[in-house]
């Protein structure tokens, strides 16, 4: 095209002040991927935990709640914001390089480089956006309260650990660690609140004297402290209000169950056609959509939880509004609103097996809308995202790979007969881990374990792929 | 007030647990191998072994394998728990919790009768009518008559069932339990506290880990340094004798950071002089080599001294200094070999084959540094092509030895290892004045002498024959038998002061035009190792080939059986170059013995192509192509995986058809960006 103006040609200015991961200049060795890796977890870990200094209460509902998990955030700390403008910057500058708005040419490192800078600008810009929001919506109190200087602060705290989370996974993503910076955190937040609920120190006294959080200590306290031991096995193994080691053993089933079930998978030969004797084999996995259900899954539940709740808040008694979802100020879990009733209701899952019992209609429902929307968004999902039968015969046909018995263009019928199954099935396994997850009270939410444990199985992949690879490479 | 008192009782039950957790396991993980298995020794049990002190135990451990350091810390831990747990119910006694039916002393959920009947039994005992002890009279009313009350009224033992206390609910409390000092930030050490856990909870790991990316990026994955492998590699030439593959070993940048010291001149002088005639010097202008030799870069000098002090066993008449450099040298150079190795295999020509030669001096090296037997003994007399190195391996030999034993028509070491344990005993008794216990150490390293069979096929999977351009799939199964039944054992090395394994290399090689064709390291010590990738590696290939999954778990359990049974299994990949008939050499090398070394003959007929190729290239080129093909498909699959992350925020459902074109368009920069690795890669 050359000359005129370019929309992306406004953030040259900008490039010489973001920060930048520079490209490594070698090949990494596993090990300091490996250190690489751990020690952005661990610069993760200490922001997630570290509290945002000048706020002045973050009780009350979180009206959040329901988008934490996958957000990797956590409350009242310099994490508020997780990984959101990343991700809001990166989904933004890619529809508008796909719909043309701004041209991109991906064969010019400039266009490259400027998209990238644009992105990153991007993302600061929308973690100041955010932060100004959540300060001046009065989230760590009134803002005349927290005084000018405190609510700058906060702001500039905020931003800078959007800022840091953004190199962190640029510092990931090229090559430095394994996998990408967003799975690994949303995988880090998951596994942290696990950890916590089992090992906490933290103690609560509702008038029964002591109690610790944590479910396994809980369980050793009690042990000690009780003289009828069985009555002391039975309180922790099914203690009400806090996390009990019933839950911790579900969450561990599951994950097991998710482990053994990444293993499940159809293996078509594929060989070279024009390379004798370069075979292959092509392993369609009953996870062939991963985790994607759940996450499609969840963004639509949540999305509908927010605004049902905001709206119930507002415009509680409105016969639609009420038909969205009834909201209640739950008694444990800290004020959370949870809903009553409406459509939020019946796309929640049952808190427990109690519940089950007390609305066998809300659990069916649930059951129903929750496979048959996990198996939907599979389905979709394979062809949204390129991984459809047809896509993969194009693609090995790209290759030079065929079927040995099968002709080229009976490749995509053979695909095609593993491959919507797979999808489909795949995505109600994953739907109904999820439910049953949430029956047996796991810890976390059951999207949570399952998020986590297949990122978890996909990190050990690539963790496998590069030791052995290291392996096999002549010393460079 | 309360709460701190709480937690001085509760901060131990969280040490406990998180000591208990670990330690029960191990406990229990320790005592089942107590229990099961005595340790097998698996080194070589010679005298000369023995007396290197390499396997010698400390004196402490000696006089009980129990008291180990572990042990000892398991039984402490152990003890600190039995204390906590005793302190805890101290403790917990005096700080108990309301509970109406223990005061009564009756079981949950009592009737209403029992609670009645037990609450006039306990005011018997303690009203003040009855019992003049002020302390009861405060027992009766602070404790029996308020569980009475909570117990009889309705609506407080509901509450009490309900919420664990007769007046409803309570408040939460909330508490953490650690011990109050470190919660004590506000107070007056509260700043010291908080550097303290910024300085050692946050800023320590990181500088920590700052400080080991900064030294590791020096080093290769393999822990050599980038520049020693760029030296070997610059140096490495297509036919170097053994003792030219030494002055390249030398160069380490490794090597050149050991430091020489002035007083090192006239010890390495001496040095110098007694394995001189070793250092392979033109006798005739013998001046000028001497002062060629001296002239090289100081360290040079002194680990290639070094080293033929070792080959040469002049070590023990080192200096303490030089003695430390010494053992420094020989730590490294298994390490160093085997990167040696590597640049010697990489592949240099069209065909992506390596120099065979090369290979072969480094292991000799290897072998002989591991022994300490000189380079020249290699050199073949007579019968064997070995020399006599195999025979200064074994111990209480000497050049003597072997002449004396020459005499007697035996030459070669086969010879002397094939005979007959008595017919050996004999003469080596009679001819070379061994005494018993002699002859018995003889044996004892023979029986841990391994002997390697090898079991190689080459093949195009899933075609007939092998034609020119195929990716040709060679599988070996090497086995190590000992006479004395070891499947791994620990060379029999007495001058080699460290721990060294036995490595075999094998390598595929046409020894006419001096080229590898396939070259890899096994090793025996791993065996759950060798299970996994032996499984791998068989069902990947049989899963490509579209065998029944019957079939797979059958050769799956097979090849395992096999690894257990001794045998490792080799795999891999070539290119097939131009037509015509090869003869091959499987050379199956091991870097601990001398005179171990297996060498087979393999016939490979390469085809002329049959079926036509679309691009007509070069057999090295297709090979690229089609490995390059597996990466991307490997990086589709990344992709997609990225993809998932990015796009679960697309939040509201109908951005998803914009995703597909996102997901394209990452795709084709994903793709840019590999390629452009894999250059990177090419250039290194």
């Amino acid at each position: 095209m050359g000359g005129g103006f370019r929309v992306l040609h406004l953030v040259r200015p900008f490039l010489p002040i973001l920060p930048e991961v520079q490209s490594p200049d070698r090949k990494i060795p596993f090990r300091e991927k490996a250190t690489y890796t751990v020690i952005a977890l661990f610069i993760y870990l200490v922001c997630s935990q570290l509290p945002l200094f000048g706020i002045h209460e973050t009780t009350g509902a979180d009206p959040f709640y329901w988008m934490r998990v996958m957000l990797a955030s956590s409350r009242g700390t310099v994490m508020e914001l997780g990984i959101t403008p990343i991700v809001t910057s990166g989904m933004v500058m890619q529809l508008l390089a796909g719909s043309k708005i701004i041209a991109v040419d991906n064969s010019v490192l400039e266009d490259r480089a400027l998209l990238n800078g644009a992105q990153k600008l991007l993302g600061i810009l929308i973690a100041v956006g955010e932060a100004v929001v959540y300060v001046l919506s009065g989230m760590y109190g009134n803002v005349g309260q927290l005084g000018v200087g405190n609510a700058i602060l906060i702001i500039i705290q905020l931003c800078f650990a959007g800022i840091i989370v953004m190199c962190l996974d640029e510092l990931l993503q090229k090559g430095y660690g394994l996998s990408s910076g967003i799975s690994l955190f949303i995988a880090t937040n998951i596994c942290e609140n696990i950890i916590w609920k089992a090992f906490s120190p933290t103690t609560i006294n509702s008038g029964r004297g002591a109690e610790f959080e944590g479910a396994v200590i809980s369980l050793f306290h009690l042990l000690i402290i009780r003289t009828d031991k069985i009555h002391a096995l039975r309180e922790a193994f099914y203690r009400q209000n806090l996390p009990n080691v019933t839950s911790l053993l579900a969450t561990i089933l599951i994950l097991l169950l998710v482990v053994y079930l990444q293993g499940f998978r159809v293996v078509l030969p594929v060989r070279s056609k024009n390379a004798r004797g370069q075979q292959g084999s092509y392993p369609i996995k009953l996870f062939y959509t991963s985790n994607m259900p759940i996450i499609l899954y969840h963004a639509l539940v949540s999305n509908l939880n927010i605004i049902s709740q905001l709206l119930s808040r507002k415009y509680g008694g409105n016969f639609v509004v009420d038909l969205l979802g009834q909201w209640k100020q739950s008694e444990y879990s800290g004020g959370q609103f949870a809903p009553v009733g409406g459509l939020a209701y019946y796309i929640t899952s049952p808190a427990s097996l109690a519940d089950v019992a007390a609305d066998p209609f809300h659990a069916l429902f649930y059951l129903v809308f929750m496979l048959g929307a996990c198996a939907l968004f599979s389905k979709t999902w394979i062809e949204v995202s390129g991984s459809s039968a047809r896509d993969v015969a194009k693609q090995l046909k790209e290759q030079q790979m065929v079927m040995p018995g099968h002709r080229d263009s009976k490749l995509e019928r053979e695909l095609n007969r593993y491959i919507p199954t797979a999808a489909a099935f795949g995505g109600i396994c994953i739907g109904a881990l999820t439910v049953l997850a949430d029956l047996m009270g796991a810890i976390g939410s059951g999207t949570g374990i399952l998020l986590a444990a297949t990122i978890v199985c996909q990190l050990y992949e690539t963790f496998e792929k590069e030791k052995a690879r290291e392996l096999g490479f002549f010393g460079f | 007030m309360a709460a701190s008192e709480e937690n001085s009782a509760l901060f131990p039950i969280f040490i406990l647990t998180i000591m208990a957790l670990p330690l029960v396991p191990y406990t229990i993980m320790k005592l089942c191998r107590a229990a099961s298995t005595k340790t097998k020794t698996i080194h070589c049990k010679c005298s000369e072994c023995t007396r290197s002190g390499k396997y010698r135990k400390s004196l402490f451990k000696r006089i009980s394998n129990f008291s180990t350091c572990s042990n000892l810390t398991v039984i402490l831990l152990w003890v600190i728990m039995i204390f906590l747990v005793s302190y805890i119910k101290n403790m917990s006694r005096e700080a108990q919790p309301f509970d109406p039916y223990a005061i009564l002393g009756l079981k949950p959920g009592a009737s209403e009768t029992e609670i009645k009947k037990s609450y006039r039994k306990l005011s018997v005992q303690y009203h003040p009518d009855k019992n003049p002890d002020p302390e009861a009279h405060t027992y009766f009313v602070e404790f029996i008559t308020k569980a009475y009350q909570a117990l009889t009224d309705p609506i407080s033992r509901e509450n009490y069932e309900k919420y664990g206390h007769p007046d409803g609910r309570q408040g939460f409390k909330m508490g953490i339990a650690l011990p109050q000092f470190l919660l004590d930030i506000d107070g007056s050490s509260g700043g010291i506290l908080l550097l303290w856990i910024v300085g050692i909870c946050i800023l320590l790991p990181l500088v920590i880990a700052a400080i080991y990316l900064s030294r590791s990026a020096k080093y290769t994955g393999n822990y050599v340094m980038h520049q020693t492998l760029s030296a070997y590699y610059y140096f490495m030439k297509p036919s170097l004798a053994p003792s030219k593959v030494m002055e390249v070993f030398t160069k380490a940048a490794e090597y050149m950071e050991i430091p020489v010291r002035r007083t090192d001149d006239e010890p390495l002088q001496k040095l110098f002089m007694s394995v001189r005639s070793e250092l392979n010097l033109d006798l005739k202008n013998i001046k000028q080599e001497q002062a060629k030799f001296w002239k090289q870069h100081p360290a040079v000098v002194k680990t290639e001294l070094l080293i033929q002090a070792q080959l040469t066993r002049e070590s023990a008449a080192l200096p303490p200094a030089l003695q430390g450099d010494f053992k420094r040298v020989l730590e490294l150079a298994p390490r160093l070999l085997e990167e040696l190795m590597k640049m010697a295999l990489i592949p240099r020509n069209a065909q992506m084959h390596g120099w065979l030669r090369p290979a072969i001096g480094v292991v000799e090296l290897s072998q002989c540094i591991t022994q300490a037997v000189p380079l020249s003994a290699r050199k073949s007399t007579g019968g064997s092509a070995e020399g006599v190195a195999p025979f200064l391996q074994l111990p209480h030999f000497s050049d003597s030895v072997i002449k004396k034993i020459a005499r007697k028509k035996v030459r070669t070491f086969q010879d002397f290892s094939e005979m007959s344990p008595e017919d050996r005993a004999e003469l080596l008794t009679q001819v070379a004045g061994f005494s018993s216990s002699e002859v018995q150490d003889v044996e004892t390293v023979l029986s841990m002498m391994p002997s390697v069979t090898t079991e190689v096929r080459c093949e195009t999977e899933g075609e007939e024959g092998i034609q020119e351009g195929d990716i040709v799939t060679v599988q070996a199964w090497i086995t190590v038998k000992r006479p004395n039944g070891l499947p791994v054992g620990l060379p029999h090395s007495p001058y080699y002061p460290f721990h060294k394994e036995e490595n075999y290399w094998f390598l595929l090689a046409d020894p006419v035009s001096n080229n590898v064709w396939f070259s890899q390291k096994v090793n025996f010590m791993d065996e759950a190792a060798a299970i996994t990738g032996a499984s791998k590696a068989i069902e990947d290939t049989m899963e490509g080939s579209g065998a029944s999954v019957k079939e797979i778990s059958t050769a799956v359990r097979e090849a395992v059986e096999k690894v257990r049974s001794g045998s490792r299994l080799v795999m891999g990949k070539f290119p097939a170059p131009a037509e015509g008939s090869y003869n091959l050499t499987c050379f199956c090398m091991c870097d601990a013995w001398i005179g171990c070394d297996k060498k087979t003959s393999l016939k490979v007929k390469i085809l002329k192509r049959t079926r036509a190729g679309t691009r007509g290239g070069f057999a090295n080129e297709d090979g690229l192509v089609a490995e390059d093909g597996i990466e991307e498909e490997e990086e589709n699959e990344e992709e997609e995986y990225d993809d998932d992350y990015e796009s679960e925020y697309s939040e509201d459902e109908e951005e998803e058809k914009d995703t597909k074109r996102k997901g394209a368009a990452n795709g084709t920069v994903r793709r840019k960006e590999s390629s452009s690795e894999d250059e990177g890669e090419d250039e290194e």
